[in-house]
């Protein structure tokens, strides 16, 4: 009788214990529930833009809101370009004058494999709700994006991008003119702004 | 006796050590700045949009999807959200390719035969944020949270890529923007300079 109780129980904790490792299989979302919808063409815009710089850039996101916080990981990559569809060129003799015109940074997460992971959410409350918003972490991605910014003009990303610019858009003019050409730079050290 | 206790214990924390340890993989942080010369001429804006949402029994094929069907139909509530984003493709041509023989001026006639680099495409890249299209989680469901949207936004990152590989057609009409850009900007460029171009582009 006693050996009986004994084999039930055993098998009673066998039981939960292989319904609580099961279970999280079938209450876990699957990938079939998600339904990807074709690609739509939004826009096509054209552009005269020379580029002088491009970063790529691995950076570990950690933020928090209240007792929530997050860790991830994200690619960026981003351009120094220079819009030259409007150029001003003057010419003085047989030298042609252009002046730099000022850089345009644009910061994207990168379309490689794996670019944006969540590596963890948790509160500091026991039980509590480590939940982060879509709004919330769109804020933080746009955190991450402005201080990507910043550092790439505290490196000298910037200072480096004008000046090869410079000679480049030179070289440009100069090779279809065949005219000698003088790249002048107003702001050496670029100029950072909203739009950027 | 005391022996037994010993590796038993010490086999017991092995397996518990084991067992708690995560699946980390080493995350190599770097960044790199490469120096190019590229002459961007065109943009398209591809849209993506995906569901996350629970199976029914007349979506289930297999035997799998109808278990998933049959649970998901026993669960008290419903989970349905929709997300978007866009990713950009941009058409170029590398400017280090063009070399003094590409280009030919002729002072006489005042006219400049200019051969371009081929246009060429690449991503370059896709909006940090996601938009949230739709939202709605209710009853005992658990909420959407940020290790699932960022499963999707991957999902749907290689689905695109995939899209834009299959059809030809996203490349062909960024390059063709790219094209007449590229024509209309150095003819009004070397027009201000009193030259009539010719303009072509490599193949490749």
């Amino acid at each position: 009788m006693k050996t009986s109780k004994i084999i039930f129980a055993v098998a009673a904790v066998i039981a939960l214990g292989s319904l609580a490792l099961l279970a999280p299989r079938y209450f876990t979302p699957k990938e079939e529930d998600r339904d990807i919808m074709d690609s739509t063409v939004k826009e096509i815009k054209s552009m005269v833009k020379l580029c002088s710089a491009d970063i790529y850039e691995e950076v570990p996101i950690k933020a928090s809101i209240g007792n929530r916080h997050i860790f991830a990981r994200v690619t960026l990559k981003g351009t120094i370009s220079f819009d030259i569809e409007r150029l001003d060129i003057t010419r003085e003799g047989d030298t042609l004058h252009v002046a730099l015109p000022p850089e345009e940074i644009e910061i994207l997460e990168s379309t490689d494999k794996d670019s944006y992971i969540v590596i963890d959410t948790w509160s500091d409350k026991l039980m509590g709700n480590s939940r982060f918003t879509t709004e919330e972490e769109n804020k933080i991605k746009e955190k991450v994006k402005q201080n990507a910014i910043k550092n790439i003009y505290a490196k000298g990303y910037v200072r480096q991008a004008r000046a090869e610019a410079a000679a480049n858009l030179g070289n440009m003019i100069s090779t279809l003119t065949t005219k000698p050409v003088k790249v002048t730079d107003p702001t050496p050290g670029g100029k950072m702004n909203k739009g950027n | 006796m005391k022996l037994g206790i010993i590796t038993s214990a010490l086999a017991l924390a092995a397996l518990i050590f084991t067992g708690c340890r995560k699946n980390e993989e080493p995350h190599d942080i770097y960044n790199e700045i490469k120096s190019v010369n590229r002459l961007n001429l065109a943009g398209m804006t591809i849209s993506k949009m995906a569901t996350i949402d629970d199976i029914t029994l007349d979506e289930a094929k297999g035997v799998k999807e109808t278990a998933d069907a049959l649970l998901n139909a026993i669960k008290i509530g419903d989970r349905i959200a929709v997300y978007s984003y866009d990713t950009y493709l941009r058409a170029y041509i590398d400017l280090s390719e063009l070399t003094p023989s590409d280009v030919a001026v002729d002072e006489s006639t005042r006219s400049v035969t200019l051969l371009l680099p081929a246009i060429k495409t690449e991503f370059a890249g896709r909006d940090l944020p996601i938009r949230e299209n739709h939202y709605r989680v209710t009853g005992l469901r658990s909420a959407i949270n940020a290790k699932e949207r960022a499963a999707i936004k991957e999902r749907m990152n290689e689905s695109l890529k995939a899209e834009v590989r299959r059809n030809p057609q996203f490349q062909n009409h960024v390059k063709s923007e790219a094209r007449r850009k590229a024509v209309a900007y150095f003819e009004s460029m070397l027009g201000n300079l009193g030259y009539s171009a010719d303009i072509s582009f490599k193949s490749k």
